[in-house]
């Protein structure tokens, strides 16, 4: 039984991060209906930005408040130079420049890291765990889950009660309706993407601390798929409870099927639970159901 | 006016494009031009002057072509590999070539990638007198071996790629000149003996083994399934999924239920830093973690957490350190000329060293061709030069004490060396805590004479 | 394709669907096709065909392959690299099984289309975004099976230890042996030419007619009273038998092995940006784009090695492989701002400025 509970609160806890990941998605398909492949990019040049911050003799602190300030400037390129010359496209070309947007940022990467060696974020996480009643967890876990509460309240908070929030909803329900009342299209893509870039740098700062800034945070993403696609792509609820669900099931599967089939089921298991999920709803746990007319 | 753009657009690219192929085409009808005159040239230097100091670049150099990655997963450990390499080249340079005539080390970006080392090997042949063609890594050690039979192309694969390379019958031009993962695995084995108190107290014992499910991760499960029938230790596998980034489940099931006494750890890059942390977690004895050769090294643990990952073991085939001639020449000749590919303080680690070994012991082999054969030579010919290595010649190049003890090669044995050394982490580096060991070398010996001739039974157009 | 269209008038039908609707068309076909069989065999270099051309002719098989399911009928795909992987497992194993060498490349294909009909499956329910991430569970479970399957198929190889690498023989057809770079080329074109002419053929059909309807409006299409599931398996399929047979001729003359990580995630990746660079529903653009994706990387990292050896400073190829990356990325996004439709349509933009030159207004 202690198995069973160490594999499944540990499963939760990276389920927290997946789910961090997912909302950055999640957002930036509510203000465009882009499923944004750069956000592993984004993960990785904000994580590797601190790193390297401290690294050249900048305090945690201020190296953390100017990598955000990095990514909020970022967004705000993005949005001139990327998005705004593709409004009213097709989506496809859309996810493709997300695409490219990926590839600048790890080319960056690799360039700054052939001219800073750096691979460690230090700022400031114990790496001994902390005993639990019993479960050994790791601490950098606990602050991961810790700040996804908090920025999943404070979206939360956003959406419900501001104006901001009211443009955004009104935005994923409706493009064009929503033009046509004044709500700013560009502005909300800047807010967006720079939600999504802070979020990018938290889950940068977590997963760095954890298993060293290198190009495979950029592949985490991947798992942040299944989440969003689980969950319903522009649902924050969704992003929430299939995040925890993927977290724990693939631990829990990986746990107890692993030494019958030899091993690898986590790598896909996320996935079969989606296609499963897709089977009954077509549009994720929480999905919005589109309609569609002739 | 997107017109305009686009005519612009295009007409860069195929700037670019044509910049690109000329590079590619024009080079070996250069190369042609400047063989000829430095034959002439040769003949004059050689009478002249023989002790000129650094390397007559007029010359045709011998390349050695790295098919290196400094970017992607495998960066932290790509890296000093790659320095390692090219500072060595630089000193061989500065000291006067071989015999005066230059090498070049050229490194060609794969991001361990094996499509990508494909092409880096197809593109290294083009680029002149290509003499040895250096892999890092198992995939790619896979897929240019038949090409290597057609091209009679030296594959130099120190201690990765293929164990059953060590029968030199079957891999003609392929060289370990290390100990193979086999050979290394087994002398993992028999230090847990020792530590148990013997073959005997083995039974019963459980040995887990967490690898990358990769054919370098897997190579040894075959000798350790037949290590632990001989012994009757239980073997039990955790293979993590590449690359190997979520080990949560495979740690919590060895400190929950599966328990074993020791492990041996076969990871690569990032995956060795999260195994690390994830042992850490769970309370794993770092000392009975046993790495093979290619993890942990320095970086990772440096990555893992120093203070976490202290006792941690691995199993060495080059030793650390400065104190080795040609790391110190290489530390006062070349980084204190400020001409270091890489930071000062990675001289001396592990990957490092072995980045250094691999271009030295190339320039070695070029130098015994060539006096054999007289410059310059050939690939072919430098794959004898591989087949004649002995502990003396690798004493003049300065290479004693990185290298195992009694390294010597034959046309038979592609191998030189059985030895391996158990290193442990104090806190601050690895240290030697064992002699240079072999151990069941028939079994090892049996298993790759197995899998050696099968392998020619199974391809016999390439011994044509 | 790439013929000035003017002065063409068409008065039936038959002329508007007709395979070269202009008439210079043939002629351009025929020169292509001479440059690809006479002068191309002339002037590349070994190096040429193996690291260029080659990979080139083979890539575009799979390209045409996706853009028949992407392009055509609307459904995305990130499964390919791993129904890519299937075909050239299943071919490299039937062949080492003594299966003759055609055979074998055939049934690589048959066994993808097979596998891709399989995971297609979901696309009767699911679609768009939902539909691409679906396949994405192909990419993932495929190469997990083949690396648990194989071992006990091919029961020896190179890789003894519970290898999942196969090492396919050297290659006869007929009793002839496949040896030189050439030959390689010239079978890989073979089947480029075949697929190409097959692909362009069924886009005329019934079938390409369904699966323009269903990727341009699904609902309308069943409203229309086509079983739009069923074409939307045909479509899986088909396109996955091409998948297959690219990836048969990768593992048996560009990569001569088959090795499950060779086609990962980046695989499936580089090909969709290969039809959406290149342009989506267009045989045409699918050249473009192979070459943008596939080329542009290796000559933007000659250029860079070029350019530091000319300024005498050896760079290290980690920067190189950073400057390529942002370059390659910048790129992609130029491309795409320029030209949302793909590189397919730049040159339609491009033959329309010269349609009436030098005489426009």
């Amino acid at each position: 039984m202690e198995f069973f509970f160490e594999l499944f609160v540990n499963g939760l806890l990276t389920g927290t991060l997946y789910a961090l990941v997912a909302l950055g998605l999640v957002l930036v398909y509510k203000a465009s209906e882009v499923l944004n492949f750069a956000q592993g990019a984004m993960v990785l040049i904000a994580g590797f930005m601190v790193a390297v911050l401290i690294y050249l003799g900048i305090p945690a602190l201020a190296a953390v408040v100017l990598g955000a300030a990095v990514m909020i400037g970022m967004s705000f390129a993005v949005e001139r130079l990327v998005l705004r010359p593709l409004v009213a496209q097709p989506i496809i070309s859309l996810i493709m420049v997300t695409l490219g947007l990926g590839l600048f940022l790890e080319g960056v990467q690799t360039l700054a890291s052939n001219i800073w060696p750096v691979y460690t974020i230090d700022i400031g996480i114990p790496r001994a765990p902390i005993d639990l009643g019993g479960m050994l967890i790791l601490p950098v876990n606990v602050i991961g889950a810790v700040m996804a509460v908090i920025l999943f309240g404070a979206t939360g908070y956003v959406f419900l009660y501001t104006q901001t929030g009211r443009a955004l909803r009104a935005i994923s329900d409706d493009h064009e309706a929503a033009l046509s009342v004044g709500v700013s299209i560009k502005r909300l893509w800047v807010i967006v993407w720079g939600a999504a870039g802070t979020i990018a740098l938290v889950a940068g700062l977590i997963w760095g601390t954890r298993m060293s800034v290198g190009f495979s945070l950029s592949l985490l993403a991947f798992r942040a798929f299944a989440v969003v696609i689980l969950g319903g792509l522009d649902s924050l609820v969704g992003a929430i409870v299939a995040g925890l669900l993927v977290g724990a099931a693939e631990n829990l599967v990986a746990g107890y099927v692993d030494p019958i089939v030899g091993g690898g089921t986590k790598e896909f298991f996320p996935y079969l639970l989606m296609l499963i999920v897709l089977w009954v709803r077509p549009y994720g746990l929480f999905g919005r159901e589109i309609i569609e007319r002739v | 006016m997107k017109i305009r753009l686009t005519v612009v657009l295009l007409a860069l690219i195929g700037a670019l494009l044509l910049t690109g192929c000329g590079g590619s085409q024009a080079t070996p009808e250069v190369v042609v031009k400047e063989v000829e005159v430095t034959r002439v040239v040769e003949v004059a230097a050689e009478v002249e002057e023989e002790e000129a100091m650094g390397a007559d670049m007029s010359k045709d150099p011998y390349i050695v072509a790295l098919a290196g990655y400094r970017t992607g997963p495998f960066q932290h450990t790509g890296t000093p590999l790659g320095n390692g390499f090219q500072d060595v080249a630089t000193l061989i340079n500065m000291q006067g070539g071989i015999d005066g005539w230059p090498i070049k080390a050229m490194e060609i970006e794969t991001g361990y990638n094996t499509p990508r080392g494909v092409e880096a090997y197809e593109r290294a042949k083009t680029e002149g007198n290509l003499v040895t063609f250096i892999p890092f890594s198992t995939g790619t050690t896979y897929a240019v071996t038949p090409r290597a039979f057609e091209d009679k192309m030296p594959i130099l694969h120190t201690g990765y790629g293929i164990s059953a390379a060590a029968f030199g019958e079957a891999f003609p031009y392929n060289f370990l000149l290390s100990p193979t993962y086999w050979t290394v695995e087994a002398a993992t084995l028999k230090f847990i003996a020792e530590q148990e108190g013997g073959e005997d107290a083995l039974k019963g014992k459980k040995i887990g083994m967490v690898y990358v499910d990769i054919d370098y991760g897997r190579e040894t499960v075959p000798l350790m399934e037949v290590l632990a029938e001989k012994f009757g230790f239980e073997l039990q596998k955790f293979p993590v999924e590449w690359p190997g980034l979520e080990q949560t489940a495979v740690w919590t099931d060895i400190a929950e239920r599966s328990k074993p006494d020791w492990i041996i750890l076969r990871t690569w890059g990032q995956s060795t830093v999260v195994s690390l942390q994830e042992a850490a977690r769970v309370g794993y004895p770092m000392p009975q973690i046993i790495g093979c050769p290619w993890s942990p090294t320095d970086q990772d643990i440096n990555l893992a957490g120093p203070d976490i990952a202290k006792g941690v073991r691995a199993n060495y085939w080059t030793s650390s350190g400065t104190d080795i001639p040609i790391i110190e020449s290489l530390l006062t000749e070349v980084h204190d000329a400020g001409k270091g590919f890489g930071p000062r303080y990675e001289v001396g680690t592990q990957l490092y060293n072995r980045g250094v070994f691999n271009g030295a012991i190339a320039a070695e082999a070029i130098r015994l061709a060539a006096a054999e054969y007289g410059h310059p030579v050939t690939s072919e010919q430098v794959a004898w030069g591989y087949e004649h290595i002995t502990p003396e010649s690798l004493k003049e190049a300065g290479l004693a004490g990185l290298v195992p003890p009694g390294l010597t090669t034959s046309a038979t044995d592609h191998m030189g060396s059985p030895f391996a050394q158990i290193h442990e982490f104090d806190g601050e580096k690895m240290v030697p805590i064992s002699d240079w060991t072999a151990a069941y070398e028939d079994t090892v010996q049996g298993l790759i004479e197995e899998a050696a001739k099968g392998f020619m039974a199974e391809n016999p157009d390439l011994y044509k | 394709m790439i013929n000035r269209e003017c002065g063409v008038y068409k008065t039936t039908y038959q002329s508007d669907m007709a395979f070269f609707r202009v008439p210079l068309a043939r002629s351009t076909i025929i020169v292509v096709l001479v440059l690809a069989a006479i002068v191309i065999p002339f002037v590349a270099t070994d190096y040429w065909f193996g690291a260029i051309i080659l990979p080139f002719v083979i890539f575009s098989i799979a390209a045409i392959g996706l853009n028949l399911l992407t392009g055509y009928c609307g459904q995305i795909s990130l499964g390919h690299g791993a129904f890519i992987a299937v075909g050239g497992y299943t071919a490299a194993i039937a062949y080492i099984q003594g299966v003759p060498f055609l055979l074998s490349v055939f049934l690589g294909g048959l066994n993808s289309a097979l596998i891709g009909l399989l995971f297609g499956i979901p696309s009767a329910r699911i679609k768009g975004l939902y539909l691409a991430m679906a396949t994405l569970a192909a990419q993932f479970a495929l190469p997990w099976v083949i690396s648990r399957v194989v071992p006990f198929l091919v029961p020896t190889g190179l890789a003894v230890a519970g290898g999942d690498t196969v090492y396919p023989p050297a290659i006869y057809i007929f009793g002839w042996q496949v040896e030189t770079w050439l030959d390689r080329y010239f079978i890989s074109l073979a089947f480029l030419v075949l697929l190409t002419i097959f692909s362009m053929n069924l886009m005329r059909s019934r079938v390409g007619r369904a699966w323009i309807a269903i990727r341009d409006h699904d609902v309308a299409a069943s409203i229309l009273g086509l079983d739009i599931t069923h074409y939307k398996l045909l479509a899986f399929a088909i396109s996955s038998f091409y998948a297959g047979i690219a990836g048969a001729l990768l593992v048996f003359f560009y990569f001569r092995i088959a090795h499950v990580n060779e086609f990962d995630l980046g695989l499936s990746i580089r090909l969709l940006a290969m039809i959406i660079i290149g342009g989506l529903g267009s045989i045409l653009g699918n050249f473009f784009g192979v070459a943008f994706i596939l080329l542009l990387p290796i000559f933007l990292n000659r250029l860079l090695t070029t350019v530091g050896e000319a300024a005498g400073i050896y760079v290290s190829t980690g920067i190189t492989s950073g400057v390529e990356s942002l370059i390659f990325g910048t790129l992609i996004i130029i491309f795409l701002v320029v030209e949302p439709l793909g590189m397919a349509k730049l040159w339609e933009n491009i033959k329309d400025y010269f349609r009436l030159w030098p005489f426009s207004y």
